[in-house]
């Protein structure tokens, strides 16, 4: 197979070539989607599940992505990895080190998942193939990703991957069956897989969820750790603020498809801006908080039939008459009142007609 | 999986013992005496008694029992005084022939089953999905023998094709020519279990989880569905075991119908002619043939998907 398109630094990006002379331009960042849509077409009616998302993610950062179930996180992902099922029309850029994967041929682009972008789901139970040991599956992802390799040296990186997350006695672990391992030992398992490719982007669909809460921790923590090792871009979809305010760099608040704030994970989560956000917030639980949490009233609107103007004035304690019938602009924050600490050059912004205008 | 194989021969054995025993009472239950066909009508007492006693008619039933599977273990399954043979030498003809038509009839009618199901499952609500759905209903609705009946019609009256029965083993063509019809006629329940067991199978776990991390591993189509369909295998496998067990017991009705010398055609002629020793030993045959292909099958499913191994053990 000569006709590998390798997204990766070393092979497709100018970026990283030597330069003659000049300051050298900023490579541009491992992730970077532009105007993404998501749409399930059925003969009946058509629905957004994702409404025109951009972001980029930087190698080594952590971007989470925070909202109710059915704002249209998992489906975004699911986009950006390209497994939608095939109802699914999916429009704009998604860009792996300048090269867009969207336009790819079906083949090359398959090549690319799992090796240069990978995902880790969130129930580790149910996302491993029950019927081969965890050895077979691990082998074949390596094998997958490096065609040369021999059996015996995909069978050694293997042994290698459960080590780096931290699985004890990893030699017999290689020949036991998922069901054999607990959910935790299981997750790491889906993470090494994950990682076996050396992927420059991880996505993570609520990875901790469907884990012990004694465990959540450690999970974290050792995300973050792989994460850094294997110097990725993570995208984090999450609807739990401790762990996205553990993990994130950046944080952006989805509903009804789009992303209605985004900032710094300091900022979107101690200063929200938006309504919504502010509800999540005040929703969240934390230990030793005094007062007692509070719901957002209502559900997400149908995603058939939004409003027109702003699809949370349903639920919106603030909303006026124009948040009904224009849509909302996008509004960013002053700065002053929040630091610029951070590498992040991302300013922090509100679609809400209330932000005052700057 | 030794100790596997071992837990499922033992199993196997209190089962073949319960089998024997049914077998053996319900041959003494049925009514008329069994030496009704061998002596004339107009014996006397004194004469029907004498026979009575050679045959051992008259021991305590325990006793009995014991001397027919005594005899059994050694392959003496009595002899025939109507077709003057030793019953183990027509149950071993006979399931030799049975044998030839349930293992063409089961591949066959297997794989395509597997084929099809395999072809509706992953085309869902497609054209192919809704044509083998339709096969296979009809497949399951359609009797045997009504299909059989329709064939020979067909191909063996109408058109002159093929053979209409009968088979002769030393002249392989024509043996093949004759295995057609009653591989069409037996094979047509089996392919339609196996195509729906099959599609059900595969439509199931494509909408499991692990088939997403697949996916987003980057594995091919093909590679994919190469996991989907060892996943689904296993009520496959069940069903095909009753599948060939009952291929193999014989199908009394096509056996009959295209006069194949199988166990289907010698239970038939057995019961027609009230000959209870040959009635007797192919119940048992079949039976000891269906405990041990559901024995293969058990295992080769724990081979193949280690949560059956699981449960078994």
């Amino acid at each position: 197979m000569s006709t590998t398109t390798q997204v990766s630094p070393t092979h497709s990006s100018p970026w990283l070539e030597p330069r003659a002379a000049g300051a050298p331009e900023p490579p541009p960042p491992a992730l970077r989607v532009t105007d993404l849509v998501t749409e399930f077409r059925s003969h009946r009616s058509s629905l957004r599940a994702v409404d025109g998302v951009s972001f980029s993610v930087p190698r080594r950062q952590v971007l989470a992505v925070i909202g109710e179930s059915g704002s249209g996180k998992s489906a975004m992902l699911r986009s950006i990895i390209g497994i939608n099922p095939p109802s699914a029309l999916i429009e704009g850029r998604v860009e792996l080190n300048g090269v867009d994967i969207l336009s790819l041929p079906a083949r090359e682009r398959r090549r690319v998942r799992g090796r240069d972008i990978s995902m880790v789901f969130q129930d580790p139970l149910t996302a491993l193939d029950p019927v081969y040991t965890i050895g077979q599956q691990l082998v074949e992802t390596v094998l997958k990703h490096r065609p040369g390799a021999s059996r015996a040296d995909a069978r050694q990186r293997s042994l290698e991957l459960l080590e780096l997350v931290q699985i004890p006695s990893a030699e017999a672990r290689l020949r036991a069956y998922p069901s054999q391992l607990s959910g935790g030992m299981r997750q790491r398992v889906v993470i090494a897989m994950a990682i076996a490719g050396r992927p420059q982007v991880l996505l993570a669909d609520e990875p901790t969820t469907a884990l012990d809460v004694t465990v959540q921790a450690r999970m974290i923590r050792l995300f973050r750790q792989i994460q850094q090792e294997v110097d990725a871009g993570l995208v984090l979809v999450t609807h739990d603020l401790g762990v996205a305010a553990e993990l994130a760099d950046e944080v952006a608040v989805m509903y009804a498809g789009r992303f209605v704030e985004r900032g710094t994970a300091q900022q979107v989560l101690t200063a929200p801006q938006h309504p919504y956000t502010e509800g999540l917030v005040e929703a969240n639980v934390r230990a030793g908080q005094d007062r007692r949490p509070r719901a957002i009233i209502g559900a997400p609107p149908s995603l058939t039939r939004l409003p027109a103007g702003c699809s949370f004035a349903p639920r919106c304690s603030y909303a006026v008459a124009d948040c009904w019938s224009t849509p909302p602009p996008v509004r960013t924050i002053d700065a002053a009142g929040s630091s610029p600490s951070g590498s992040s050059s991302v300013p922090h912004w509100s679609r809400c007609l209330l932000v005052p205008q700057q | 999986m030794i100790r596997l194989v071992l837990r499922r021969v033992g199993l196997a054995i209190p089962i073949l013992v319960g089998v024997s025993v049914i077998v053996f009472l319900l041959m003494t239950v049925v009514p008329g005496s069994p030496e009704a066909g061998l002596v004339p009508e107009d014996a006397t007492p004194e004469e029907r008694e004498a026979i009575r006693d050679s045959l051992g008619l008259d021991d305590p039933l325990p006793l009995r029992y014991l001397e027919w599977v005594g005899n059994a273990l050694q392959g003496d399954l009595g002899y025939s005084e109507q077709r003057r043979r030793e019953v183990a030498d027509l149950l071993g003809q006979a399931w030799g022939n049975t044998f030839v038509l349930a293992l063409v009839s089961a591949i066959f009618g297997i794989a395509l089953g597997l084929l099809l199901g395999y072809l509706a499952g992953t085309r869902r609500g497609k054209a192919v999905d809704r044509l083998v759905s339709v096969l296979s209903l009809g497949g399951l609705s359609v009797p045997s023998f009504f299909l059989a009946i329709i064939l020979l019609a067909v191909f063996a009256g109408g058109l002159q094709l093929l053979p209409s029965g009968g088979a002769d083993f030393d002249d392989p063509l024509s043996a093949a020519r004759s295995l057609v019809l009653p591989v069409l006629s037996g094979s047509l329940i089996t392919m339609a279990i196996t195509a729906r067991v099959t599609r059900a199978g595969i439509v199931d776990v494509l909408g499991a989880d692990f088939v997403e991390t697949l996916r987003a591993k980057g594995l091919s189509e093909l590679e994919v569905r190469r996991h989907v369909l060892r996943n689904a295998i296993s009520p496959v496998l069940t069903t095909s075991g009753v599948q060939i067990g009952a291929l193999l017991g014989g199908s009394v009705l096509v056996e009959t119908i295209f006069r194949w010398p199988g166990m289907g055609l010698l239970l038939y002629n057995a019961i027609s002619a009230r000959d209870l020793v040959v009635v007797q030993g192919a119940t048992l045959v079949i039976a000891l043939t269906f405990v041990v292909v559901n024995l293969l099958v058990d295992l080769l499913q724990a081979a193949i998907d280690p949560r059956v191994r699981g449960t078994m053990s």
